[in-house]
């Protein structure tokens, strides 16, 4: 009776309306990802950036306002990775509780290790983030961090669904224990290869598979990168065996990633978006299988 | 001893209830009921995330301990020892130098450039910061040839309820899309369109008040704001602050904008604003009588390109100016449009177009004092267009070409010129926010 009671009141809370239910606002797709995996069925998870977009630079629409003004947390990068766009909007979104500082603003690089910290801030560097590199959705087991954290997080700001948090968050983190010998494997035969990729957004990868990284096509962060610079990473590229590979993502100039590459020598391969942005590859190991299927046909040389 | 006070309520609030008024009792019964249900108090009890009990709480605590607004119900996550605790600092300087075929008679000394040859347009110095759990101040300077000024000074609520918002200080007013930007740093244009100019001046419309503004819970994005500032804009209004005597004598400015995304890359904002204060076309005694309304729609079409810094944006505003002065009225209506392409990280191209058509006298208006010029129902048109090279995210080149029809004015015939301008600028500090 009370159990059947019980299984009720749970089909009940399960099907509550929406309103109860935890609503978050993830700035990028990557953290979307996390967020839809710790969340689960417990509340909704909106993504503000576009995947095809450069993360440094969406538009902060009116529309992304209504959401954080609806959002009862916040889950963004930090660093200054969204600085472009996404401080006004929390401002404009007169929610009290995701404001900087506040529970509900969940901060994804507070919780992880971070690589390039203690960089000068100095703008003759570049568009440097004086606190770190902010991309580290790249390596899955700081994934496995944040996700892990971020259900802490969420179990202490609801407490109702704290048990779910932290099981969802545990699902994942199980997931990811599986995956990642496995990914790891897929790409050992490719340790100390490098890349020359366009952007510095990927040393967390490069960080975990033993990647090297020959030098970036821009010769700062932000900065278009000269003809000199290029002449001499070409160079570079050419006199480095076995052959490295340039990669960009889809916000990248194409044209300039494949000059290099050409003049170079060597193999070019397009970087997908963040999570999403592949038709049909929504989640984060979806994203990661489609990244690391076209890191390896490149260094394959296919 | 926060704590401690506030523990001892719950614990003694069936003893303190009975000292207390007549209603008392009913406190005591919400107070005491939390105890037997959840006597060790354990963060894990089910009463804890209750969210009656909770409220019950509040409202209780409201009471015994006469707080007017409830503490954040979160902790402030402290800084680490180390980084100190400075505001955001930025610092945009803009350099121009021009050339004006027929003078730079067109145009009155403000932050566009009115000379020929090089010259300081401004140097915009901000601060910004939170200045605690539930207000953001933003602070800009502006220096410029002429000294410095306070070009916005304001603090903003970020906790009210009902998704109302207050800001107070000195700020633009919320009138349209143009007058709340700083065009310099912000528009693709070296210049203010002529509207903007002839009704609000070189230093747009601002003041010093309040504005209070509201998000409406729609499925669509809807904003309310309205404010009340001093009105000694001197164009379409005249009683500075330090004059103003009655309500009557300060500016009241409303507006609403809505916004929808058409697509995931196609967004289309719209707004209607409307803004009536004391003109001193009469004096300043006589402000009741002699008002000025200025209506405004505007229009923001902003299309982004797939994958790329790059995107297309319609901009265009329409403004109505009535001003009554001692024996009549005059009335005027300007238009601007323009078109921006930023092609990518680099390059950006816009063609802007300016029209006031020539407004009416309404009986015998007495257009009187410094204001009067700016009341005068001229017409005049001008177009231009701007091509800008992003260095890096931190600095530009702009080059700017413009066709003025010259003012036109009853009786006299206009002289038409070129204008021809090289913009320079550069941003220095903190990362600030790219306007939508």
């Amino acid at each position: 009776m009370s159990i059947r009671f019980s299984a009720a009141l749970l089909a009940l809370l399960v099907a509550a309306p929406a309103a109860a239910d935890v609503r978050v606002v993830a700035s990028l797709p990557a953290l979307g990802s996390i967020a839809r995996e710790v969340v689960g069925s417990n509340g909704s998870v909106t993504v503000l950036a576009p995947a095809e977009q450069d993360p440094h630079f969406a538009d902060g629409k009116p529309s992304m306002i209504l959401a954080l003004n609806r959002a009862d947390v916040l889950f963004f990068a930090g660093l200054g990775l969204e600085a472009g766009w996404l401080p006004s909007i929390v401002t404009a979104s007169r929610n009290a509780g995701i404001q900087p500082g506040r529970q509900g603003s969940i901060e994804a690089a507070s919780m992880i290790p971070l690589l390039e910290t203690g960089v000068k801030a100095d703008r003759s560097l570049g568009d440097v983030h004086p606190g770190g590199n902010p991309h580290f959705w790249f390596d899955p087991r700081r994934v496995r961090t944040v996700a892990v954290a971020f259900g802490e997080k969420l179990a202490a700001l609801d407490a109702k669904n704290a048990a779910a948090y932290r099981a969802n968050a545990a699902r994942f983190a199980a997931e990811l224990d599986d995956r990642i010998p496995k990914w790891k494997a897929s790409m050992a035969p490719y340790e100390g290869r490098s890349l020359v990729p366009f952007h510095k957004s990927l040393v967390y990868l490069e960080d975990w598979l033993g990647l090297r990284e020959l030098g970036t096509i821009e010769p700062l962060p932000g900065i278009a990168p000269s003809p000199s610079h290029l002449a001499g990473l070409i160079l570079r590229i050419r006199e480095t065996k076995p052959a490295p590979l340039v990669v960009a993502e889809p916000w990248h100039n194409r044209r300039t990633a494949e000059t290099v590459a050409e003049k170079g020598g060597v193999k070019f391969v397009r970087l997908p978006g963040d999570v999403g942005s592949v038709p049909g590859k929504d989640s984060y190991v979806a994203h990661m299988d489609e990244l690391l299927g076209r890191l390896r046909a490149g260094l394959e040389g296919k | 001893m926060c704590a401690a006070s506030l523990a001892l309520s719950l614990v003694f609030s069936p003893f303190t209830a009975g000292a207390e008024e007549a209603n008392a009792t009913v406190e005591a019964q919400g107070a005491t009921e939390p105890l037997p249900r959840n006597p060790t108090g354990g963060a894990d009890a089910p009463a804890a995330n209750d969210p009656d009990e909770r409220r019950r709480l509040e409202e209780e605590l409201a009471r015994e301990l006469a707080t007017a607004s409830p503490p954040p119900d979160a902790p402030i996550v402290p800084l680490a020892p180390g980084p100190k605790i400075l505001p955001d600092i930025s610092l945009i300087g803009t350099f121009a130098a021009a050339a004006f075929t027929e003078g730079p008679t067109l145009r009155f000394p403000a932050h566009e450039p009115v000379q020929n040859g090089p010259q300081l347009q401004e140097i915009e110095l901000a601060l910004q910061s939170n200045i605690d759990p539930f207000l953001r101040a933003d602070i800009y300077f502006a220096i410029s040839e002429g000294g410095l000024e306070v070009e916005e000074a304001y603090a903003t609520t970020l906790s009210l309820p009902l998704n109302l918002q207050l800001r107070a200080g000195h700020f633009y007013a919320p009138f349209g899309r143009f007058n709340q930007t700083h065009f310099l740093e912000a528009t693709p244009f070296v210049d203010m369109p002529l509207p903007n100019r002839r009704f609000f001046g070189g230093e747009q419309l601002r003041g010093t008040g309040a504005e209070g503004s509201v998000l409406l819970p729609l499925p669509f994005f809807l904003e309310l704001r309205a404010a009340a500032l001093t009105a000694g804009n001197e164009v379409s209004f005249g009683v500075p602050g330090d004059e103003t005597e009655n309500p009557t004598d300060l500016l009241g400015v409303a507006r609403a904008m809505a916004s929808f995304d058409l697509s995931d890359r196609l967004t289309l904002n719209a707004g209607a604003s409307i803004a009536n204060g004391p003109n001193a076309t009469g004096g300043p005694l006589v402000t009741d009588a002699n008002r000025t309304d200025v209506f405004g729609g505007d229009l923001y079409l902003r299309l982004r390109d797939r994958s790329s810094r790059a995107y297309t944006a319609l901009q265009s505003e329409f403004l109505y100016r009535r001003a009554t002065a001692p024996g009549g009225r005059v009335e005027q209506s300007g238009v601007y449009a323009w078109l921006v392409r930023r092609f990518d990280a680099n390059w950006e191209a816009a063609v802007r177009g300016d029209f006031l058509p020539e407004g009416r006298e309404v009986g015998h208006p007495e257009l009187g004092g410094e204001i009067g010029t700016f009341l005068e129902p001229i017409s005049q048109w001008r177009v231009g267009g701007a091509i800008t090279w992003y260095a890096t995210e931190f600095q530009r080149l702009r080059f700017q070409v413009n066709h003025d029809s010259g003012i036109r004015v009853e009786g006299v015939p206009a002289e038409s010129g070129q204008e021809f301008f090289l913009q320079y600028q550069f941003v220095m500090g903190a990362h600030g926010a790219h306007p939508f």
